[in-house]
């Protein structure tokens, strides 16, 4: 029994070492890498024949969700191009214990930027740019800021989003286009009940409430689980609905499906969702237009800003006026949709850009948020 | 709220409930068979993971959603020799295996997807084909009836007959009587002649099968895109519901469709302006509640033997 339990120790001590190795090993190699880049910078500067090359890193989750973190990806795969950038993708996946560590290894590796953040990594983002002051950060998509030297951050209007997607939904429902019913009712899809998602819906509630349009919210509380969003669709059109919007990332696909099975419409969003599904025509077919937060624009913007040697601090919030957040106008849209119905939702669009409508935000607002959504979500009489 | 009843006492409620339950009766009834013969297998999830995923790129390899299947089972199957293999081979906890093949296979199908179709989040650049939704002629016609047995997808009515080869297996037939024995206690089994580690592959294989169909039923007509981690939980409640039921085939059965009654209800309720914090912790309540009943009559039971 004894020479059990020393074995045991031994081996625990062993594995005690190795794990002290593996910890301390990247913390060892890491400064000559640094001093190496630190280096190439310094010959960068002394010969000004050699352009500097600005060493750009995009740290998300995952790509591959055919809508937000590739949109990102996209914006990174724009600035690769340009001669003097090199881009590193990190994907961080979806355990947030590790998060932190891989915010930190990104402070020591030479960046000239690190983009970053969102609703679900700010923690670590700005505990990072907290912790490492001379490092350029940029949070392409915030939801709390908090003010530091080195960060700059931009949000998007996303209750002008909604407000988009609420008129172009509303109209829809009571055009006579060939799905649309008599029932003045649309749904909408939503990933999860929390302030940062409800900011797609507060928008849409307001434009459909006062076109006199219910709304349908479903929140399947998952943003992989497409089976449910696909039930919680299907009940919106078995209740009326002609038109829903998914707002549920992966799981919103499900919306699709439903769509297609009731033979009715879908909005898509973050990006063009009909080339998300090329795959699958009778799907894609569902898609009136997408619903765009264009995050790569954003990130392009960032790096330009950053050689144009302008880097900025502090946060903004882009919308349609910048052209930010809007509506994807492909050769679909304009085939389903009639003429007069895509000129009245121009017009809408217009008048947010012009700033004559004031859009009511889930996230600034909870009050009116509250009170909007039981107006909206009541049965019409 | 009289809105609300109309919806639930609806023809098609009803068959919401039967799409709800269809992959959650697989997934009990795989844990139900597997730990039936004593090999609790708790890698129904992955199974259906992988499965749901082959059935995707099978069918979209050969551009038929028959030998989509085929593949889809093959891959359910090989996942359960894995389980078999290491459990029954090489003696290793069936609990540790099961929890390798789930993180293995949350993971592993991310890798096939990648590989396929440089995506990490669905299929929905591959051209899948799914199964046909089946209208039954004379059963269309009857209400109610029509609800549940006519208009579904494919895999339903493999359901329905496998459920009825499975209650016949187990009750009816000398290798269902050997399962149990294997699972009661595996020293009388062996004693009694009975080659318990053949019993024993059988019960898992059949149990990578239900979970396989279980899975390639998400991709092949309920939805026709893998999406990642699209299982999303149906497996483990398969497994809570095995648990509740124990060795009764029929208290497994109305088990699972009492969560996906619950289910079916959350959604409806999910609608209406309430709570949405509150609306999807029904299942889980009822689950809780269904535990809590069971535990006081077996307690109860228990006091009188």
């Amino acid at each position: 029994m004894k020479k059990i339990i020393t074995v045991i120790l031994v081996l625990m001590m062993a594995l005690g070492m190795f794990a002290c190795v593996a910890t301390t090993a990247p913390a060892t190699e890491e400064p000559p890498a640094e001093a190496t880049a630190a280096a190439e910078q310094t010959e960068a500067t002394e010969a000004p024949a050699a352009e500097k090359i600005y060493k750009v890193a995009v740290l998300v989750p995952f790509i591959g969700d055919q809508s937000y973190f590739d949109s990102v990806n996209a914006g990174r795969l724009a600035v690769e191009d340009y001669p003097n950038v090199e881009t590193t993708l990190i994907e961080m996946g979806e355990d947030k214990s590790k998060w932190e560590s891989y915010y930190l290894d990104a402070c020591e590796g030479g960046y000239d930027l690190i983009v970053g953040g969102n609703n679900d990594a700010e923690e670590y983002f700005y505990a990072a740019a907290k912790q490492y002051p001379d490092q350029k950060f940029f949070n392409f998509d915030y939801v709390n800021h908090v003010e530091l030297p080195n960060v700059f951050a931009v949000t998007y209007n996303t209750p002008e989003l909604g407000y988009v997607a609420g008129t172009a939904a509303s109209l829809i429902t009571q055009s006579s286009m060939p799905k649309a019913n008599a029932e003045k009712i649309v749904g909408i899809v939503v990933g999860m009940d929390f302030p940062a998602m409800n900011d797609f819906v507060s928008g849409f509630c307001q434009i459909c409430y006062e076109n006199g349009v219910q709304v349908l919210i479903g929140y399947p509380e998952s943003f992989t689980d497409s089976a449910k969003a696909k039930e919680i669709a299907l009940n919106m059109y078995a209740q009326g609905a002609d038109v829903v919007w998914q707002v549920a990332g992966g799981a919103g696909l499900g919306v699709f499906e439903a769509a297609a099975e009731a033979d009715k419409y879908a909005f898509g969003v973050d990006s063009d969702q009909t080339i998300a599904l090329s795959g699958q025509p009778n799907l894609a077919a569902t898609i009136v237009t997408s619903f765009y937060k264009d995050c790569g624009a954003s990130v392009k913007y960032a790096v330009d800003m950053l050689i144009a040697g302008t880097y900025p601090t502090g946060a903004k919030t882009l919308g349609i006026k910048e052209g930010a957040v809007g509506l994807i106008q492909n050769q679909q849209y304009i085939d389903m949709v009639p003429q007069e119905i895509r000129d009245q939702i121009d017009a809408q669009v217009a008048k947010v850009a012009a700033g004559e409508v004031t859009v009511i935000s889930a996230l600034a607002d909870d009050a009116a948020w509250q009170d909007i959504k039981a107006k909206a979500t009541a049965p019409l009489n | 709220m009289s809105e609300f009843l109309s919806v639930i006492f609806s023809e098609e409620f009803l068959s919401t409930v039967i799409r709800v339950l269809v992959p959650l009766l697989f997934a009990s009834m795989s844990a139900y068979i597997a730990s039936l013969a004593g090999i609790p297998n708790i890698a129904v999830e992955g199974i259906m993971l992988m499965s749901a995923l082959f059935a995707v790129l099978g069918s979209y390899w050969t551009q038929s959603s028959w030998l989509g299947l085929l593949i889809s089972i093959g891959a359910g199957l090989v996942m359960a020799l894995i389980l078999i293999l290491c459990t029954i081979k090489m003696g290793t906890n069936p609990i540790l295996v099961g929890i390798a093949l789930n993180t293995f296979s949350a993971s592993f199908t991310v890798f096939l997807l990648y590989l396929f179709t440089q995506n990490k989040g669905t299929s929905a650049s591959l051209a899948s084909i799914v199964l046909p939704i089946v209208n039954v002629p004379i059963i269309e016609k009857i209400p109610v009836l029509r609800a549940i047995f006519s208009g579904q997808y494919t895999i339903t009515y493999v359901c329905i007959l496998s459920m009825i080869l499975l209650a016949v297996l187990v009750y009816q037939t000398p290798l269902g009587m050997r399962m149990k024995a294997a699972g009661l206690d595996e020293r009388a089994a062996k004693t009694a002649g009975i080659d318990v580690n053949k019993v024993r592959i059988i019960a898992v294989l059949i149990s990578g099968l239900l979970a396989a169909l279980g899975g390639a039923y998400m991709t092949t007509g309920y939805l026709s895109i893998f999406t990642k981690n699209m299982i999303a939980g149906r497996g483990w409640i398969g497994i809570a519901a095995q648990a509740m039921g124990g060795t009764n085939m029929l208290g497994v059965a109305i088990t699972t469709f009492v969560f996906s009654l619950f289910q079916a209800v959350t959604n409806v309720f999910s609608l209406y302006d309430l709570p949405s914090e509150l609306i999807n912790i029904i299942p889980y309540v009822g689950v809780l509640l269904g535990i809590i009943i069971f535990s006081v009559s077996t307690y109860r039971n228990s006091k009188k033997g």
